[in-house]
C-alpha cells in the first residue's frame, strides 16, 4: 500500500470516528422533547457523577437519561454489530448478497417471537420476546451449520442452501402462528417485525449489550484469515488458515451478536447488507479495514436513521426497520447501477 | 377584610384544589396518584370519546392517530399509531396524566413515560367485558378526576339508551348476525365471543352467528355457511373495499346463507370503537336496520 492511499484511509477513519461522535451528540440532543444543549450537558455530567451541585429539570433528566441515551447507545451498538456481521458473512460465503437474513437468523427469530406471542408464553415479562428472538436466531444458525456439516468439513455452498431452506420453513412457521393469532397478537408480531429501538432501556442494554460487544470486538480478529479466504478455501488452508475453525468462530460470533441485536430491536434490514459495500468503495477488499470501517459506518447509519425515524414526524415516530429499508434499498440500487455503468459487472 | 380576600382566600382555595388528589388502581395493577390533571394525553379512540363524554375533552392535549371522534379530537396533536405511540412524543406534550387502554400502550412505553414522572392510567381494553367493562372504565376515570356524580349520570344515560332498544322488534327476523371484517376476497376475520362486534350484536337484540368461536379467528367461507347468518354486518370502509353491498354478497359462500339469499347486508359507521359512549346509538341503529 503506498503512502498516499494509506493517508487517505487514515484520514477517512479519523473522519468516521468524528462523524460517529457528532451523530451521537446530535442524537442525544434532538428529539420530540426539546432540551437546551447546555442542559443536556449538565444532565449527562450529573448522571456520570462529574457534576454534583447542579439542578436540572427532573423530567428532562428522565427523558435524556432513561429514554434517549440508552436508545442512542443501542442504535450505535446494534448498527455496529449488524454491519460487522454482514462483512464477515459476505467474506465467509464470498457472496456480496450474504447477510444475516440469508442464513435464516432473522426468520428464526421471527418464528420464535410469533410462537411465543400466540402461545401466550410470557414467563419473562418484558424480556420474553427478546429471549424468544435470541433463542430463535441461535437455533437457526446452529441448524444451518449442523445441516451443512459433512463428515469432513462445513460446505459453504450447502450452508447457503440450508439457510434458504430454513428461511422458508421459519417463514411458514411464522405464517402459521400469524394465522392462529388474535388481532392483538397479530399487531404485536407485525410491529416486532418492523424493528424499533423505542423500547431501549439500560436493562435491555445491560442484558444484550455484552453479547454484541463480544461480537464487535471479536470479529476484527478474524480479518487476516478472511483475507486469505478470499483466495478460496484450499488456498487459505495452504496459507495456514484453519478454515474449519474460522467458520465456527464466525458462526459463533455472528449468532451471538445478531441474536442479541434482533432480540432487543426486532428486524432491522439493510444495515448488514449495504454497509460493507459502502465501506469497500473506499477501502478496497482488505478485511483489516473493511471490518472496523463497517463497524463505524453501521453505527453512524443506524443512529442517524433512528434520529430521522423519531424526529421527522414528531411527536409520532416511524419504525426504524422501515426507515433503513426505505433509505437503504434505493441507495443500494444506485450503487449497483453505478458499478454497472463502470462496467465492473459485465 | 380586603386583605383577607386578596391574600388569604386565594391560598385557601388553592389548598382545596390540592385536596382533590386521588389514587386509582389501573388495569395493569399500577396505582396512579393524580391531582386534578389539566393536560391529558389519551391513547385509544374509545378512551378519548369517553373523556369527551365526561366533559374532560378540553383538557386533552394529544391523542393517538386513531382518535378522530369527536371532530375536535381529530385536530389535536397526534403521538403515533394507536397501538405503538411514541414515549418521547407523549412526554413532549407535557401531560400531567396519560390515559391509555392496556391493548394500546406497550408495557415498555408505559414504563418509559413513568420514568419521566408522568402518571399513566391504564384502562381495560375497549372491547373487554362489554358493558361492564365500559362502566368500570368510566368509574376509573371519574375517580381520578373526582367527578363520580357525573360518571354515574353518564352510566345512567348509557344504560337507558340500551334499555330503549326494543329487542322484540328483531325477534325471528334476523336472529343471527355475522360481523364480517375483510380487506378482500380471501382475508376475512371472524369475530366470536368477547369481541366488540359480539357485544354490539347482543345489545341490538340479536345473536352473534359466530358465538361458537372465542375471540378473533381467520375467516373461511365454509364456516360462514355452517353458521347460517340471517344478516351480515360490515363496517362502511370494509363494504367499500369489497365493492359495496353487491361486492359483499359476491363473497364466496354468502349466497348459501339466509343473509345472502335475502341480500341482508347492514353497514355500520367506521367510527364505532366497540364499547364507547356511542355504543347504545350504534346498537339502536343496528336494531332498527334488523327490524326492517
Amino acid at each position: 500500500m503506498n503512502l498516499a492511499r494509506r493517508s487517505v484511509i487514515l484520514v477517512s477513519f479519523i473522519l468516521l470516528l468524528a462523524a460517529l461522535l457528532l451523530t451521537i451528540v446530535i442524537s442525544i440532543s434532538k428529539g420530540a422533547v426539546t432540551i437546551a444543549p447546555a442542559e443536556v450537558v449538565r444532565i449527562l455530567l450529573k448522571n456520570f457523577g462529574l457534576l454534583t451541585q447542579t439542578s436540572v429539570d427532573a423530567q428532562h433528566e428522565a427523558v435524556i437519561w432513561a429514554i434517549r441515551l440508552p436508545r442512542v447507545l443501542q442504535g450505535v451498538i446494534v448498527g455496529a454489530t449488524l454491519a460487522a456481521a454482514g462483512v464477515v458473512l459476505q467474506g465467509l460465503f464470498r457472496n456480496p448478497l450474504a447477510d444475516s437474513g440469508l442464513l435464516g437468523i432473522s426468520s428464526g427469530a421471527s418464528f420464535f417471537v410469533a410462537a411465543a406471542v400466540v402461545l401466550q408464553f410470557h414467563k419473562f415479562g418484558l424480556f420474553t420476546l427478546p429471549l424468544a428472538a435470541f433463542v430463535g436466531s441461535t437455533c437457526a444458525i446452529l441448524l444451518v451449520s449442523g445441516l451443512s456439516h459433512s463428515a469432513r468439513k462445513t460446505q459453504v455452498a450447502s450452508m447457503l442452501l440450508a439457510g434458504i431452506a430454513l428461511n422458508s420453513f421459519f417463514m411458514a412457521g411464522t405464517g402459521l402462528a400469524t394465522y392462529f393469532s388474535t388481532d392483538e397478537q397479530l399487531r404485536t408480531i407485525t410491529f416486532w417485525q418492523m424493528g424499533s429501538l423505542a423500547s431501549a432501556s439500560w436493562t435491555s442494554l445491560a442484558i444484550a449489550g455484552p453479547f454484541m460487544l463480544v461480537s464487535i470486538f471479536g470479529l476484527p480478529f478474524l480479518a487476516g484469515s478472511l483475507n486469505a479466504l478470499l483466495l478460496g478455501e484450499d488456498n487459505a488452508q495452504y496459507l495456514g488458515v484453519r478454515v474449519e475453525r474460522l467458520k465456527w468462530c464466525i458462526i459463533f460470533l455472528v449468532a451471538l451478536g445478531v441474536g442479541a441485536s434482533v432480540a432487543i430491536s426486532g428486524l432491522i434490514g439493510f444495515i448488514g447488507l449495504i454497509v460493507p459495500h459502502l465501506v469497500r468503495l473506499v477501502t478496497g477488499p482488505n478485511h483489516k479495514l473493511v471490518i472496523p470501517g463497517s463497524i463505524l459506518v453501521g453505527a453512524i447509519l443506524l443512529t442517524s436513521a433512528d434520529l430521522l425515524a423519531r424526529t421527522v414526524i414528531t411527536p409520532q415516530e416511524l419504525p426504524i426497520g422501515l426507515m433503513t429499508s426505505i433509505l437503504g434499498a434505493p441507495f443500494f440500487l444506485y450503487l449497483i447501477l453505478r458499478e454497472k455503468r463502470r462496467g465492473l459487472h459485465g | 377584610m380586603r386583605l383577607f380576600f386578596v391574600y388569604v382566600l386565594p391560598f385557601v382555595l388553592l389548598s382545596f384544589n390540592f385536596a382533590e388528589g386521588a389514587t386509582v388502581q389501573g388495569a395493569d395493577n399500577t396505582e396512579v396518584s393524580v391531582q386534578n390533571p389539566k393536560r391529558l394525553v389519551v391513547i385509544n379512540s374509545s378512551a378519548t370519546e369517553t373523556l369527551f363524554a365526561l366533559g374532560l375533552g378540553d383538557r386533552i392535549v394529544g391523542t393517538d392517530a386513531g382518535s378522530t371522534y369527536p371532530a375536535v379530537a381529530e385536530k389535536l396533536p397526534k403521538v403515533g399509531h394507536p397501538y405503538r405511540p411514541s414515549a418521547e412524543g407523549i412526554i413532549s406534550l407535557k401531560p400531567d396524566l396519560v390515559i391509555a387502554t392496556e391493548d394500546s400502550l406497550p408495557p415498555a412505553t408505559a414504563q418509559q413515560i413513568r420514568s419521566a414522572k408522568i402518571p399513566v392510567l391504564v384502562l381495560e381494553a375497549s372491547d373487554k367485558s362489554g358493558v361492564d367493562g365500559y362502566k368500570r372504565r368510566v368509574r376509573m376515570i371519574a375517580k381520578a378526576f373526582d367527578i363520580e356524580a357525573k360518571a354515574e349520570k353518564e352510566i345512567q344515560r348509557f344504560e337507558e339508551g340500551l334499555k330503549k332498544i326494543n329487542s322484540s322488534a328483531t325477534e325471528g327476523k334476523s336472529a343471527k348476525v355475522f360481523f364480517l371484517y375483510a380487506h378482500g376476497a380471501a382475508s376475512g376475520r371472524i369475530y366470536g365471543t368477547q369481541t366488540g362486534p359480539h357485544y354490539l350484536i347482543e345489545a341490538a337484540g340479536a345473536h352473534n352467528a359466530a358465538e361458537s368461536v372465542e375471540g378473533v379467528k381467520d375467516f373461511t367461507s365454509e364456516a360462514m355457511v355452517k353458521m347460517q347468518p340471517d344478516a351480515i354486518l360490515v363496517l362502511k370502509r370494509v363494504s367499500k373495499n369489497l365493492g359495496g353491498t353487491e361486492g359483499v354478497l359476491k363473497l364466496q359462500g354468502i349466497s348459501l346463507t339466509p343473509a345472502g339469499k335475502n341480500k341482508r347486508v347492514i353497514e355500520i359507521d367506521d367510527s364505532v370503537r366497540w364499547i364507547g359512549p356511542r355504543f347504545p346509538e350504534f346498537a339502536q341503529e343496528l336494531n332498527t336496520a334488523l327490524a326492517k
